[in-house]
């Protein structure tokens, strides 16, 4: 059970601790990662930093931080979908 | 000393760490005194001038929330102006003491006492005490400064404006030594100096409730903090306090229920009252955060209550003080509003209201002591 703190004083060590992926109604899905690799730019538009990359190629999407917000899906709409979850 | 400069006395004593306030009559000579002492090198505490008491307070939040002992004070027009950050603080759950001159909010305005300025209040969640004389308001933020750091909530300790503020009385003070083993060192609490924590984060729909609900059980836990607080200071100290004082209340017919300083003369009227054979007490109210309803509904059972209220809640059927009362317990309750602005209540004033109570003349709400030379 989640425990509410005193004054409703947030302790979190620092933010990586803070999952922002809790947040989501919908999720990106990637259809297309050759699509996704092709646009490195996609990983700055994202505000949480979720994209990533490895050695220039498109690894995964950190879906601990990922708010589900959908700027990925509007830039690459033929690689990157929302689904509902 | 006056109630002012012994409540300067007393900050002198505690030596909070932080102290950050904004002067107004009549709590001037608290924070003059204290600047005093502060100029003289006779405390460690880091005193902040700000430039308004909405600044002040939420300067007291900061330290407080930085984990340090932290003290001021206000009236009227000033607590009104932080009205908003007196909410946090209590709702940051910080044991700020901030002691109050009460006095007559505007407009129109004006410097003298009444109580208008502190009841509106007693919804922030702060602890509320009100003190009839400089002795009390003295020893109070002793025991205050215990309770409010022992519960987390913030502090309010009341006298009236100019009339404890501002009149000299006798009183015993505590040796320095006797102070600081009172008063402790405060106990652990999250701070942002021991701990990695947000403090004043955003509560949605989903956790505000909930907090609220801390907040009042916080506040019911001081119930049993208090009479604890107070005991041990009774025994260290030879002075006994309680949530109230009863007094000949046992075996009266009548009870009149009053805060501050008109208990004085209240307690002349009842004596004399009695000497002609009259069954009359007194009620007077100290701690009214949390409110003593449990022990009141005893005590007033099947006795004739008069309120004297020295403030008015406009369009409600009875005054902030007798309405608590009322919902305390349920009694043929009278209420009578008198001393707005300063107006003073002189002993025969006493007299003639306790004296109208007896014969059983009292309206359900009248206003008492109003000029009959000038239309309005």
């Amino acid at each position: 059970m989640k425990k509410l703190e005193m004054g409703a004083n947030i302790s979190v060590e620092n933010s990586e601790d803070y999952s922002t992926g809790s947040w989501r109604k919908d999720i990106p899905i990637v259809q297309n990662k050759e699509e996704v690799s092709n646009n490195p730019k996609i990983a700055m538009f994202c505000p949480e930093a979720a994209i990533k990359f490895v050695n220039g190629v498109f690894s995964h999407i950190d879906y601990k931080y990922c708010k589900g917000c959908g700027i990925c899906a509007r830039e690459l709409p033929n690689a990157i979908v929302m689904r509902k979850g | 000393m006056t109630g002012g400069d012994a409540v300067a006395y007393a900050m002198k004593q505690i030596n909070p760490e932080v102290v950050s306030a904004y002067p107004i009559t009549p709590q001037t000579p608290i924070i003059e005194g204290f600047s005093k002492y502060y100029a003289d090198g006779e405390v460690d505490t880091e005193l902040i001038d700000v430039e308004s008491e909405h600044s002040a307070m939420s300067l007291c939040i900061g330290a407080s929330a930085a984990g340090a002992r932290v003290m001021t004070a206000s009236s009227s027009q000033g607590l009104a102006y932080m009205f908003e950050v007196i909410y946090a603080a209590a709702g940051l759950r910080l044991p700020i003491i901030m002691n109050v001159g009460n006095r007559a909010l505007s407009a129109p305005i004006n410097i003298h006492c009444d109580h208008s300025d502190t009841f509106p209040l007693r919804e922030s969640g702060w602890l509320q005490v009100y003190n009839e004389n400089v002795q009390e308001v003295y020893d109070t933020n002793f025991i205050g400064l215990r309770i409010a750091e022992k519960v987390n909530l913030p502090i309010m300790i009341m006298q009236d404006g100019f009339y404890t503020t501002h009149s000299v009385q006798e009183f015993n003070t505590l040796k320095d030594s006797d102070v600081k083993t009172f008063i402790g060192k405060p106990p652990k609490r999250d701070t942002l100096f021991n701990k990695k924590i947000t403090m004043g984060s955003f509560a949605l729909q989903d956790s505000y409730y909930e907090t609220r609900i801390q907040l009042h059980r916080a506040m019911e836990s001081a119930r049993d903090v208090i009479p604890l607080v107070q005991k041990e200071f009774a025994k260290s100290f030879n002075r006994k306090y309680d949530l109230f004082e009863a007094y000949k209340i046992d075996d009266a017919e009548y009870v009149v229920v009053v805060v501050n300083s008109t208990a004085g003369i209240i307690r002349k009227s009842v004596d004399s009252l009695r000497k002609s054979g009259k069954r009359i007490g007194m009620l007077k109210i100290r701690f009214f955060r949390p409110f003593p309803y449990k022990e009141i509904r005893h005590l007033l059972a099947g006795k004739r209550v008069l309120v004297l209220d020295r403030n008015t809640s406009f369009g409600s059927e009875l005054s902030p003080l007798a309405t608590e009362i009322k919902a305390s317990v349920d009694v043929d309750l009278v209420n009578v509003v008198f001393g707005l602005g300063g107006r003073d209540f002189y002993q025969e004033d006493a007299d003639k209201v306790l004296a109208k109570f007896l014969r059983n003349q009292i309206k359900k709400f009248e206003f008492y002591g109003y000029r009959d030379d000038l239309e309005f």
